[in-house]
Protein backbone atom coordinates (compact mmCIF):
# COMPACT_ATOMS: atom_id res chain seq x y z
CA UNK A 1 0.00 0.00 0.00
CA UNK A 2 3.17 2.16 0.00
CA UNK A 3 2.18 5.11 -2.07
CA UNK A 4 4.53 8.14 -3.46
CA UNK A 5 4.08 11.33 -1.57
CA UNK A 6 3.36 14.14 -3.71
CA UNK A 7 3.08 17.32 -1.66
CA UNK A 8 2.63 20.56 -2.70
CA UNK A 9 4.88 23.91 -1.14
CA UNK A 10 2.07 24.54 1.09
CA UNK A 11 1.42 21.36 1.71
CA UNK A 12 4.37 20.75 3.07
CA UNK A 13 4.60 24.23 4.51
CA UNK A 14 0.98 22.65 6.61
CA UNK A 15 3.55 19.43 7.09
CA UNK A 16 5.92 21.91 8.78
CA UNK A 17 3.43 23.70 10.96
CA UNK A 18 2.03 20.51 12.51
CA UNK A 19 5.29 19.74 13.44
CA UNK A 20 5.71 22.47 15.26
CA UNK A 21 2.83 22.04 16.86
CA UNK A 22 3.78 18.56 18.21
CA UNK A 23 7.06 20.06 19.66
CA UNK A 24 5.02 23.09 21.28
CA UNK A 25 2.44 20.88 22.76
CA UNK A 26 5.74 18.47 24.08
CA UNK A 27 7.49 21.52 25.53
CA UNK A 28 3.84 22.88 26.90
CA UNK A 29 1.59 19.88 27.53
CA UNK A 30 -0.63 21.59 30.24
CA UNK A 31 -1.65 23.82 27.55
CA UNK A 32 -2.23 21.30 25.00
CA UNK A 33 -6.19 21.83 24.04
CA UNK A 34 -4.82 25.71 23.94
CA UNK A 35 -1.84 25.15 21.45
CA UNK A 36 -4.28 23.10 19.34
CA UNK A 37 -6.89 25.64 19.34
CA UNK A 38 -4.89 28.55 19.05
CA UNK A 39 -3.32 27.37 15.37
CA UNK A 40 -7.12 25.85 14.27
CA UNK A 41 -8.35 29.68 14.65
CA UNK A 42 -5.44 31.04 13.01
CA UNK A 43 -5.23 28.49 10.14
CA UNK A 44 -9.28 29.23 9.66
CA UNK A 45 -8.76 32.84 9.35
CA UNK A 46 -5.48 32.73 7.29
CA UNK A 47 -5.78 29.78 5.00
CA UNK A 48 -10.07 28.49 5.99
CA UNK A 49 -11.70 25.44 6.94
CA UNK A 50 -10.29 23.08 4.78
CA UNK A 51 -6.42 23.50 5.68
CA UNK A 52 -7.29 23.98 9.22
CA UNK A 53 -9.30 20.18 9.46
CA UNK A 54 -6.60 18.80 7.48
CA UNK A 55 -4.03 20.27 9.62
CA UNK A 56 -5.58 18.42 12.90
CA UNK A 57 -6.54 15.20 10.97
CA UNK A 58 -2.63 15.18 10.14
CA UNK A 59 -1.74 15.86 13.76
CA UNK A 60 -3.92 12.77 15.25
CA UNK A 61 -2.21 10.44 12.56
CA UNK A 62 1.34 11.46 13.16
CA UNK A 63 0.87 11.73 16.40
CA UNK A 64 -0.85 8.00 16.32
CA UNK A 65 1.87 6.49 14.87
CA UNK A 66 4.53 4.43 15.92
CA UNK A 67 6.71 5.09 12.81
CA UNK A 68 9.72 7.23 12.39
CA UNK A 69 7.63 10.34 11.53
CA UNK A 70 6.65 10.40 15.75
CA UNK A 71 10.09 10.53 16.28
CA UNK A 72 10.54 13.24 13.32
CA UNK A 73 7.27 14.98 15.04
CA UNK A 74 9.05 14.81 18.32
CA UNK A 75 13.12 15.38 18.07
CA UNK A 76 14.21 18.75 19.22
CA UNK A 77 15.04 20.63 16.11
CA UNK A 78 19.06 21.21 15.44
CA UNK A 79 20.50 24.95 14.41
CA UNK A 80 23.86 26.03 12.57
CA UNK A 81 25.79 29.22 12.74
CA UNK A 82 27.82 29.46 10.31
CA UNK A 83 30.76 32.86 10.38
CA UNK A 84 32.12 35.07 8.53
CA UNK A 85 35.75 35.93 7.22
CA UNK A 86 38.40 37.37 9.06
CA UNK A 87 36.62 36.29 12.51
CA UNK A 88 35.83 33.45 14.50
CA UNK A 89 32.44 34.58 15.11
CA UNK A 90 32.01 35.61 18.69
CA UNK A 91 28.29 36.17 18.01
CA UNK A 92 28.24 32.37 17.83
CA UNK A 93 28.80 32.00 21.53
CA UNK A 94 26.26 34.80 21.93
CA UNK A 95 23.76 32.37 20.37
CA UNK A 96 24.19 29.63 22.34
CA UNK A 97 22.28 29.66 25.81
CA UNK A 98 19.50 32.03 23.69
CA UNK A 99 19.00 28.80 21.12
CA UNK A 100 19.49 26.42 24.03
CA UNK A 101 16.75 27.91 26.38
CA UNK A 102 14.49 27.50 24.12
CA UNK A 103 14.93 23.76 23.53
CA UNK A 104 16.82 23.71 20.24
CA UNK A 105 20.32 21.59 19.40
CA UNK A 106 22.57 24.04 18.55
CA UNK A 107 25.67 23.33 16.30
CA UNK A 108 28.30 26.23 15.77
CA UNK A 109 30.51 25.22 12.64
CA UNK A 110 34.26 26.84 13.00
CA UNK A 111 35.86 26.90 9.82
CA UNK A 112 38.93 28.77 11.10
CA UNK A 113 40.31 32.08 10.58
CA UNK A 114 39.72 32.71 6.49
CA UNK A 115 41.67 35.54 5.51
CA UNK A 116 40.35 38.20 2.44
CA UNK A 117 43.07 36.74 0.14
CA UNK A 118 41.69 33.25 0.72
CA UNK A 119 38.30 34.88 -0.19
CA UNK A 120 39.21 35.89 -3.66
CA UNK A 121 40.77 32.55 -4.88
CA UNK A 122 37.88 29.84 -6.12
CA UNK A 123 39.70 26.58 -5.45
CA UNK A 124 39.99 27.95 -1.51
CA UNK A 125 36.02 28.97 -1.77
CA UNK A 126 35.79 24.99 -3.19
CA UNK A 127 37.45 23.61 -0.60
CA UNK A 128 35.41 25.20 2.05
CA UNK A 129 32.32 24.25 0.57
CA UNK A 130 33.36 20.35 0.81
CA UNK A 131 34.24 21.69 4.34
CA UNK A 132 30.47 22.70 5.04
CA UNK A 133 29.13 19.86 3.04
CA UNK A 134 30.66 17.46 4.77
CA UNK A 135 29.78 19.17 8.50
CA UNK A 136 26.58 19.15 7.09
CA UNK A 137 26.50 15.75 7.00
CA UNK A 138 28.17 15.05 10.04
CA UNK A 139 25.56 17.63 11.93
CA UNK A 140 22.12 15.47 10.36
CA UNK A 141 23.56 12.70 10.97
CA UNK A 142 20.69 10.57 12.99
CA UNK A 143 17.89 13.10 12.73
CA UNK A 144 14.85 12.91 10.72
CA UNK A 145 14.38 16.90 10.43
CA UNK A 146 16.19 19.43 8.46
CA UNK A 147 18.55 21.85 10.42
CA UNK A 148 18.10 25.38 10.38
CA UNK A 149 21.09 28.15 9.37
CA UNK A 150 22.01 31.25 10.68
CA UNK A 151 24.85 32.55 8.48
CA UNK A 152 27.14 35.61 8.58
CA UNK A 153 28.89 37.63 5.54
CA UNK A 154 30.96 34.34 3.93
CA UNK A 155 29.06 31.88 5.80
CA UNK A 156 25.76 33.47 3.43
CA UNK A 157 27.62 32.22 0.64
CA UNK A 158 28.69 29.00 1.13
CA UNK A 159 24.78 27.99 2.40
CA UNK A 160 24.09 29.70 -0.94
CA UNK A 161 26.39 28.25 -3.41
CA UNK A 162 26.39 24.37 -1.73
CA UNK A 163 22.72 24.46 -1.95
CA UNK A 164 23.08 25.38 -5.49
CA UNK A 165 25.39 22.65 -6.09
CA UNK A 166 23.86 19.47 -3.73
CA UNK A 167 20.38 19.10 -4.30
CA UNK A 168 20.75 16.65 -1.17
CA UNK A 169 21.47 19.73 0.71
CA UNK A 170 18.02 20.58 2.81
CA UNK A 171 17.46 23.29 5.51
CA UNK A 172 14.43 23.97 7.55
CA UNK A 173 14.80 27.87 7.98
CA UNK A 174 17.32 30.04 7.08
CA UNK A 175 18.64 33.10 8.30
CA UNK A 176 21.37 35.43 6.67
CA UNK A 177 23.04 38.42 7.61
CA UNK A 178 25.28 40.94 6.01
CA UNK A 179 24.71 38.57 3.12
CA UNK A 180 27.31 38.24 -0.19
CA UNK A 181 24.66 36.13 -2.11
CA UNK A 182 23.85 37.94 -5.83
CA UNK A 183 20.44 39.65 -5.23
CA UNK A 184 19.24 37.63 -7.96
CA UNK A 185 19.89 34.55 -6.38
CA UNK A 186 17.00 31.43 -7.48
CA UNK A 187 15.27 31.27 -4.37
CA UNK A 188 11.92 29.99 -6.08
CA UNK A 189 13.56 27.03 -7.34
CA UNK A 190 15.59 26.33 -4.38
CA UNK A 191 12.71 26.31 -2.27
CA UNK A 192 10.13 24.59 -4.68
CA UNK A 193 12.61 21.55 -4.54
CA UNK A 194 12.22 21.48 -0.65
CA UNK A 195 15.61 22.64 0.22
CA UNK A 196 14.80 25.63 2.31
CA UNK A 197 10.87 26.13 4.33
CA UNK A 198 11.59 30.14 5.03
CA UNK A 199 13.65 32.25 4.46
CA UNK A 200 14.95 35.72 6.45
CA UNK A 201 17.71 38.16 5.09
CA UNK A 202 18.74 40.60 7.31
CA UNK A 203 19.95 43.21 5.81
CA UNK A 204 21.64 46.77 6.62
CA UNK A 205 21.57 49.98 4.43
CA UNK A 206 25.31 50.67 4.99
CA UNK A 207 26.95 47.10 4.62
CA UNK A 208 30.32 48.37 2.77
CA UNK A 209 31.48 44.51 2.89
CA UNK A 210 28.29 43.21 0.67
CA UNK A 211 28.45 45.97 -1.17
CA UNK A 212 31.98 45.90 -2.32
CA UNK A 213 32.62 41.61 -2.10
CA UNK A 214 30.99 41.48 -5.99
CA UNK A 215 34.37 43.14 -6.81
CA UNK A 216 36.76 40.30 -5.50
CA UNK A 217 34.43 37.18 -5.58
CA UNK A 218 33.13 36.30 -9.47
CA UNK A 219 30.05 35.17 -8.33
CA UNK A 220 29.15 37.03 -4.89
CA UNK A 221 26.53 39.71 -4.40
CA UNK A 222 24.92 42.98 -2.42
CA UNK A 223 21.91 41.33 -0.89
CA UNK A 224 23.26 42.28 2.30
CA UNK A 225 22.66 45.60 1.47
CA UNK A 226 19.60 46.07 -0.84
CA UNK A 227 18.19 42.29 -0.31
CA UNK A 228 16.94 39.26 -2.71
CA UNK A 229 14.89 40.15 -5.64
CA UNK A 230 12.95 36.48 -5.87
CA UNK A 231 11.35 36.11 -2.48
CA UNK A 232 9.93 32.94 -3.63
CA UNK A 233 6.28 33.92 -3.21
CA UNK A 234 6.63 34.82 0.39
CA UNK A 235 9.00 32.27 1.62
CA UNK A 236 11.77 34.43 1.50
CA UNK A 237 11.86 37.58 3.88
CA UNK A 238 13.86 40.60 3.67
CA UNK A 239 14.24 43.18 6.77
CA UNK A 240 15.55 46.21 5.79
CA UNK A 241 17.46 48.10 8.65
CA UNK A 242 18.80 51.46 6.86
CA UNK A 243 21.24 51.88 9.71
CA UNK A 244 22.91 48.65 9.73
CA UNK A 245 26.23 47.79 8.85
CA UNK A 246 28.04 44.63 7.76
CA UNK A 247 27.94 42.93 11.61
CA UNK A 248 25.18 45.06 13.30
CA UNK A 249 22.90 42.64 13.54
CA UNK A 250 24.30 40.15 16.28
CA UNK A 251 23.00 41.68 20.21
CA UNK A 252 20.32 39.86 22.03
CA UNK A 253 17.13 41.01 21.62
CA UNK A 254 17.41 40.46 17.90
CA UNK A 255 18.11 36.88 18.44
CA UNK A 256 15.63 37.26 21.07
CA UNK A 257 12.70 38.73 19.24
CA UNK A 258 13.34 37.89 15.56
CA UNK A 259 15.87 35.18 15.28
CA UNK A 260 14.27 32.39 17.57
CA UNK A 261 10.79 33.44 16.76
CA UNK A 262 11.71 32.71 12.94
CA UNK A 263 13.62 29.84 13.67
CA UNK A 264 10.03 28.59 15.85
CA UNK A 265 7.55 28.98 13.05
CA UNK A 266 6.65 33.02 13.39
CA UNK A 267 7.49 35.45 10.80
CA UNK A 268 8.60 38.70 12.41
CA UNK A 269 6.55 41.62 12.82
CA UNK A 270 7.35 44.39 9.82
CA UNK A 271 9.65 46.92 10.56
CA UNK A 272 8.57 50.68 11.24
CA UNK A 273 9.57 52.33 7.82
CA UNK A 274 12.22 54.52 8.14
CA UNK A 275 13.87 57.27 5.76
CA UNK A 276 17.35 57.36 4.82
CA UNK A 277 19.03 59.33 7.22
CA UNK A 278 19.70 62.93 5.52
CA UNK A 279 23.20 63.78 5.18
CA UNK A 280 24.43 66.83 7.61
CA UNK A 281 25.60 69.67 5.16
CA UNK A 282 26.17 72.02 7.55
CA UNK A 283 28.83 69.13 9.73
CA UNK A 284 30.17 68.33 6.27
CA UNK A 285 31.52 72.18 5.28
CA UNK A 286 32.94 72.30 9.08
CA UNK A 287 35.07 69.23 8.35
CA UNK A 288 35.84 70.24 5.06
CA UNK A 289 36.79 73.47 6.06
CA UNK A 290 39.14 71.90 8.89
CA UNK A 291 40.73 69.58 6.81
CA UNK A 292 41.68 72.39 4.08
CA UNK A 293 42.73 74.61 7.30
CA UNK A 294 45.14 71.64 8.01
CA UNK A 295 46.32 71.13 4.59
CA UNK A 296 46.67 74.95 4.03
CA UNK A 297 48.74 75.02 7.48
CA UNK A 298 50.80 72.08 6.52
CA UNK A 299 51.59 73.91 2.94
CA UNK A 300 52.48 77.35 4.88
CA UNK A 301 55.12 75.29 7.84
CA UNK A 302 56.71 73.19 5.19
CA UNK A 303 57.37 76.73 3.10
CA UNK A 304 58.35 78.57 6.08
CA UNK A 305 60.67 75.14 6.92
CA UNK A 306 61.96 75.27 3.70
CA UNK B 1 -22.46 0.35 9.31
CA UNK B 2 -20.45 2.90 8.02
CA UNK B 3 -20.59 3.61 4.07
CA UNK B 4 -18.26 1.49 1.88
CA UNK B 5 -18.44 2.34 -1.28
CA UNK B 6 -16.26 4.95 -2.55
CA UNK B 7 -16.38 3.39 -6.19
CA UNK B 8 -16.98 6.60 -8.21
CA UNK B 9 -14.33 8.69 -5.91
CA UNK B 10 -11.83 6.01 -6.64
CA UNK B 11 -12.36 6.28 -10.09
CA UNK B 12 -11.96 10.47 -9.79
CA UNK B 13 -8.95 9.93 -7.62
CA UNK B 14 -6.54 7.07 -8.77
CA UNK B 15 -3.55 8.68 -6.54
CA UNK B 16 -5.53 7.92 -3.38
CA UNK B 17 -6.95 4.81 -4.67
CA UNK B 18 -5.38 2.70 -2.63
CA UNK B 19 -5.70 4.61 0.70
CA UNK B 20 -9.44 4.52 0.09
CA UNK B 21 -9.83 1.02 -0.83
CA UNK B 22 -7.89 0.28 2.55
CA UNK B 23 -10.45 2.18 4.61
CA UNK B 24 -13.37 0.85 2.91
CA UNK B 25 -12.05 -2.41 3.85
CA UNK B 26 -10.80 -1.42 7.22
CA UNK B 27 -14.59 -0.32 8.02
CA UNK B 28 -16.10 -3.75 6.64
CA UNK B 29 -13.57 -5.08 9.49
CA UNK B 30 -15.24 -3.05 12.12
CA UNK B 31 -19.15 -3.02 11.60
CA UNK B 32 -19.83 -2.27 14.72
CA UNK B 33 -17.77 1.01 14.76
CA UNK B 34 -19.81 4.36 15.11
CA UNK B 35 -16.75 6.47 13.96
CA UNK B 36 -13.80 6.44 12.09
CA UNK B 37 -11.01 6.56 14.43
CA UNK B 38 -8.22 7.79 12.56
CA UNK B 39 -5.24 6.73 15.02
CA UNK B 40 -6.65 3.02 14.56
CA UNK B 41 -7.16 3.57 11.16
CA UNK B 42 -3.62 4.36 10.65
CA UNK B 43 -2.07 1.54 12.99
CA UNK B 44 -4.08 -1.18 10.53
CA UNK B 45 -3.00 0.88 7.33
CA UNK B 46 0.71 0.84 8.25
CA UNK B 47 2.11 1.18 4.73
CA UNK B 48 -0.30 4.13 4.01
CA UNK B 49 1.50 7.67 4.03
CA UNK B 50 -0.04 9.91 6.62
CA UNK B 51 -0.24 12.55 4.20
CA UNK B 52 -1.94 10.84 1.61
CA UNK B 53 -4.06 9.40 4.55
CA UNK B 54 -5.49 12.60 6.15
CA UNK B 55 -6.03 13.70 2.51
CA UNK B 56 -8.15 10.76 1.83
CA UNK B 57 -9.93 11.15 4.70
CA UNK B 58 -10.90 14.84 4.41
CA UNK B 59 -11.65 13.76 0.46
CA UNK B 60 -14.56 11.58 2.24
CA UNK B 61 -15.64 14.52 4.54
CA UNK B 62 -16.14 17.01 1.44
CA UNK B 63 -17.84 14.08 -0.94
CA UNK B 64 -20.73 14.02 1.96
CA UNK B 65 -19.84 10.60 3.55
CA UNK B 66 -19.02 11.61 6.33
CA UNK B 67 -18.08 14.74 8.86
CA UNK B 68 -15.16 16.07 10.79
CA UNK B 69 -15.87 15.90 14.27
CA UNK B 70 -13.43 15.96 17.20
CA UNK B 71 -13.28 14.18 20.93
CA UNK B 72 -11.45 14.60 23.88
CA UNK B 73 -8.67 11.32 25.27
CA UNK B 74 -9.76 10.68 28.90
CA UNK B 75 -7.01 10.03 31.30
CA UNK B 76 -7.88 6.57 31.23
CA UNK B 77 -7.07 6.60 27.78
CA UNK B 78 -10.32 6.04 25.98
CA UNK B 79 -12.05 8.66 24.48
CA UNK B 80 -15.19 10.58 26.20
CA UNK B 81 -18.33 10.48 24.59
CA UNK B 82 -18.73 14.24 23.72
CA UNK B 83 -18.67 15.18 19.97
CA UNK B 84 -17.63 18.91 18.80
CA UNK B 85 -17.59 20.11 15.56
CA UNK B 86 -15.32 22.38 16.22
CA UNK B 87 -12.40 22.05 18.89
CA UNK B 88 -12.48 25.55 20.49
CA UNK B 89 -16.39 24.65 21.48
CA UNK B 90 -14.70 21.39 24.16
CA UNK B 91 -15.30 22.71 27.48
CA UNK B 92 -12.99 23.32 29.69
CA UNK B 93 -13.82 19.90 31.87
CA UNK B 94 -15.89 16.84 30.24
CA UNK B 95 -17.13 13.58 31.41
CA UNK B 96 -15.63 10.22 31.06
CA UNK B 97 -17.99 7.17 30.56
CA UNK B 98 -18.01 6.40 34.11
CA UNK B 99 -19.37 9.82 34.47
CA UNK B 100 -15.88 11.25 36.11
CA UNK B 101 -15.09 15.38 35.04
CA UNK B 102 -11.85 15.85 34.03
CA UNK B 103 -9.99 18.85 32.78
CA UNK B 104 -9.20 19.01 29.20
CA UNK B 105 -6.41 21.56 29.21
CA UNK B 106 -3.82 18.80 28.94
CA UNK B 107 -6.47 16.15 27.08
CA UNK B 108 -5.22 15.04 23.45
CA UNK B 109 -7.84 16.35 20.66
CA UNK B 110 -8.58 13.22 18.45
CA UNK B 111 -10.13 14.63 15.10
CA UNK B 112 -12.87 11.63 14.03
CA UNK B 113 -15.36 10.98 11.29
CA UNK B 114 -18.83 10.12 11.89
CA UNK B 115 -21.12 9.39 8.87
CA UNK B 116 -23.36 12.27 8.10
CA UNK B 117 -27.08 12.00 8.95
Amino acid sequence: MSQERSVSPTDEELLGEMRQLAISIQNNPSQKLKIVTDWYEQKLRTSGPQKAELGLLLLTILNARDSPKIEAVAEKPVVISLHGIRTRGDWQKQLSSALSREGFVYEPLDYGFFRAIQLVLPFMRERKMKWFLDQYNAVTKGYYNPPSIIAHSFGTYLVARTLGKYAELKFDHVIFCGSIVEIAYPWTRIADSFQVTRVLNDYGGRDFWAKTAVFFVNDAGPSGAKGFQDCAGGRVINRHRPEFRHSDFFYPSNYERTWIPFLSGNDPAPLAATEPRKANWKFRIVVAALAASALLLAYFLHAFWK
Amino acid sequence: MLPTNFDTLIADRPDLATVLTGVASWIKHHPDWEIIDPRELSRSLTDADAWALATALRLLCDKGFFRQVYMVVAPSGVLADGKYDDPRRIPVRVADRWNQYFETAEADIVAVLEARK
